[in-house]
């Protein structure tokens, strides 16, 4: 039986806490935020003990491994005495605020036997791992131009999210997710140039990027203080010889109209039409690199130079001017 | 494991699960066609065996024949002792449906049908959802199993009448049949079926499309035309669309697609959602083993292929004609 612990009570730890409770070999044995989250484990992990210091949690529960699903400002100082007690850490992304802070986890993983995975659960979601897959086995021949795009409505959410001095925007919080994609599929980023605009509490941010093999993208993302508009996510990957082409809004394999729906919104807030969710799948190759010491599915190295290419969006939008990701290293 | 037959069109595709499935060694494949079974060991890296051979060394088969002879292919593996999935529809007559029925009964094996559609996420989450009652009590029901005609002529037999049995309506009516009856529970008791041929090379029906109603009541209509453009964009569609007292449900089984633009090969679909397939072979190795009829029983196949055979008949009486069962 694998002991975790999540840190952390919002969204994420939401979606986390109820997938560990699917899967065998697992228990969530602690939960700490510091608001003391009662109410969040008795819903999602009735047999965690509750703290609210991650520290105190870490030197009283006996672990194999902790989830930190914290803001990204927190990363950091929960996860680098997790690694220092031995412990495998699953990170949400993005891994730290900085690039001092990303170094300071990989330092401390360098020295540990602990190993620290980056939650960059884009890889565990089908459509993205299938086009990945056409584009490696040629099907549009060179990638030449490549965009996304990645909407995330809201109504209320925690401060933190609008704070960039805690999560960096949308372009740290939410483009990041393209930008592993873009990496991982068609390689590394040369440079960014992004822009943003921020009113009330919307924010948008528009990124082009090019990659080191000539290709060039365009990201676009959306937090749209607008509960009316639906979550979105596309893609077109435009080679030389062929295109791929994603919208979710396509997709709709099962829809239910119902006058006996209560509108109350469901217990999991996650609800992808598949086997296995991206998320569980996420979780499950966590845990198993915890319980067998396998190498990680995605190695802190991708963690690191993903934040990177984020952190050169969100300069290139201070400065006004492209941002060569080599050149970022604070 | 084992194929019967590798005539199939589903042929490559079980032949690669059953090499991949936890806790199954595919021991090889048979064929009344010694050199298609034979390429198709090689392509699949396994052995090829005389039919009587090959069940010996089994226990359970997949029946992957042409239409027309699977009970034969069934009275074989049945008479061996070896438990059987079988391709659709179960037979092209009722007398053989029954026959292959019986057979299985009689030798106590399990006997299970290629009915993936109760293994496709969304499908399972319409049937959920009917189980709980969210559209009421039912009325209508409408679906789509259109194909493209050009994975016909794959095979070379799956057009032509003597090894199919028939065209559109002999392939394409059991999988949504098989749907309603899965999710709802009720039969067929009537069909009305409008067959037509529109490419001219053809001797059978491509134009499958069929007036029911069913045990509770309701109206059901379903297009199991090949009627899919060459250049459609998918294999073809499974579509369900169930209308009732409290509501609606809405099911599109291969939705999950990637669009693709190749130059000089178009444009088509490539699918990202899970592989209903994947459920069908895991509940038949299931099934064996605790000992129970699989999701898609034999008596499920023999109801599905009256109302195929049903389908025949109307069309020849040019009336609605009553299943019997």
């Amino acid at each position: 039986m694998e002991r975790i612990a999540i840190l952390g009570r919002g969204f994420m730890a939401t979606v986390h806490a109820l997938r560990y409770a699917e899967m065998d070999g697992v228990e969530v044995v602690a939960v700490a935020s510091p608001s003391h989250p009662t109410e969040f484990a008795d819903k999602y992990a009735d047999a965690a003990v509750v703290y609210d210091d991650a520290l105190e949690l870490y030197d009283t529960e006996s672990l194999d491994a902790v989830d930190v699903c914290t803001p990204t400002h927190t990363h950091r100082e929960l996860v680098l005495p997790a690694v220092e007690r031995g412990l495998d850490v699953l990170c949400e992304k993005p891994l730290g605020r900085t690039m001092a802070d990303a170094r300071a986890i990989a330092d401390a993983a360098a020295d540990s036997d602990a190993t620290v995975v980056p939650g960059h659960t884009i890889r565990f979601f089908p459509q993205y791992a299938k086009a990945r897959e056409r584009v490696r086995v040629g099907d549009i021949g060179s990638p030449g131009n490549i965009r996304t795009l990645r909407q995330s409505p809201f109504e209320e959410r925690s401060d933190w999210f609008a704070d960039d001095v805690k999560s960096g925007g949308v372009l740290l919080d939410l483009a990041i997710h393209d930008f592993d994609f873009l990496r991982w599929t068609i390689g590394e980023i040369e440079r960014v140039f992004a822009r943003r605009r921020r009113w009330d509490a919307h924010e948008y941010a528009l990124a082009t990027v090019r990659f080191e093999n000539g290709a060039v993208g365009h990201v676009d993302a959306r937090w749209p203080r607008r509960p009316d508009l639906p979550f979105a996510t596309r893609f077109e990957i435009a080679g030389d010889e062929g295109l791929l082409e994603f919208d979710s809004e396509d997709v709709n394999p099962i829809d239910i109209v119902s006058t006996t729906a209560t509108g109350e919104p469901d217990r999991d807030p996650i609800d992808e039409p598949l086997v296995k969710d991206p998320y569980l799948r996420e979780l499950e190759a966590f845990v198993d690199c915890v319980r067998t010491g396998s190498e990680p599915p995605i190695t802190l190295e991708d963690g690191i130079e993903t934040l990177r290419v984020a952190l050169a969006a969100l300069e290139s939008a201070e400065r006004g001017e492209p941002v060569a990701v080599a050149e970022v290293t604070a | 494991m084992g194929l019967l037959s590798t005539a199939h069109v589903h042929t490559g595709g079980f032949a690669s699960r059953l090499s991949a499935a936890e806790g199954v060694e595919f021991v090889g494949v048979t064929d009344d066609d010694a050199e298609r079974g034979r390429e198709a060991a090689t392509e699949h890296d396994t052995e090829f065996y005389e039919p009587s051979e090959l069940v010996e060394r089994v226990d359970a088969v997949i029946v992957s024949s042409t239409n027309t002879t699977h009970r034969r292919w069934v009275e074989l593996a049945a008479d061996t002792g070896v438990h059987i999935l079988c391709e659709k529809p179960l037979a092209t007559n009722v007398a053989d449906a029954r026959a292959i029925v019986d057979a299985c009964d009689e030798a106590d094996v399990q006997l299970g049908l290629c009915m993936p559609l109760p293994f496709s996420v969304p499908a399972r989450r319409a049937k959920a959802a009917y189980d709980a009652g969210e559209i009421g009590d039912l009325r209508v029901a409408v679906g789509t199993n259109r194909a493209w005609l050009r994975d016909r002529h794959l095979t070379g037999w799956s057009a032509d009448p003597e090894h199919a049995g028939g065209g559109a309506a002999m392939d394409h009516t059991v999988h949504i049949v098989n749907l309603v009856r899965w999710i709802t529970g009720e039969e067929v008791v009537e069909v009305f079926a409008e067959l037509s041929t529109m490419h001219d090379e053809l001797t059978v029906e491509d134009v499958n499309v069929l007036s029911m109603e069913l045990s509770g009541g309701s109206v059901f209509t379903l297009d199991g035309s090949w009627d899919r453009p060459d250049d459609w964009d998918y294999w073809g569609d499974a579509t369900l669309n169930l209308i009732g007292t409290e509501g609606e449900i809405s099911v599109d089984c291969f939705d999950q697609t990637l669009k693709r633009t190749r130059e000089g090969a178009g444009v088509d679909g490539v699918y990202w959602g899970s592989i209903p397939d994947d459920g069908l072979l895991r509940d038949f190795i299931d099934a064996i083993e605790n000992d129970r009829p699989p999701l898609t029983s034999g008596d499920d196949g023999f109801r599905e292929a009256a109302v195929v055979c049903a389908v025949y008949e109307s069309n020849e009486r040019d009336e609605p004609v009553a299943v019997e069962y």
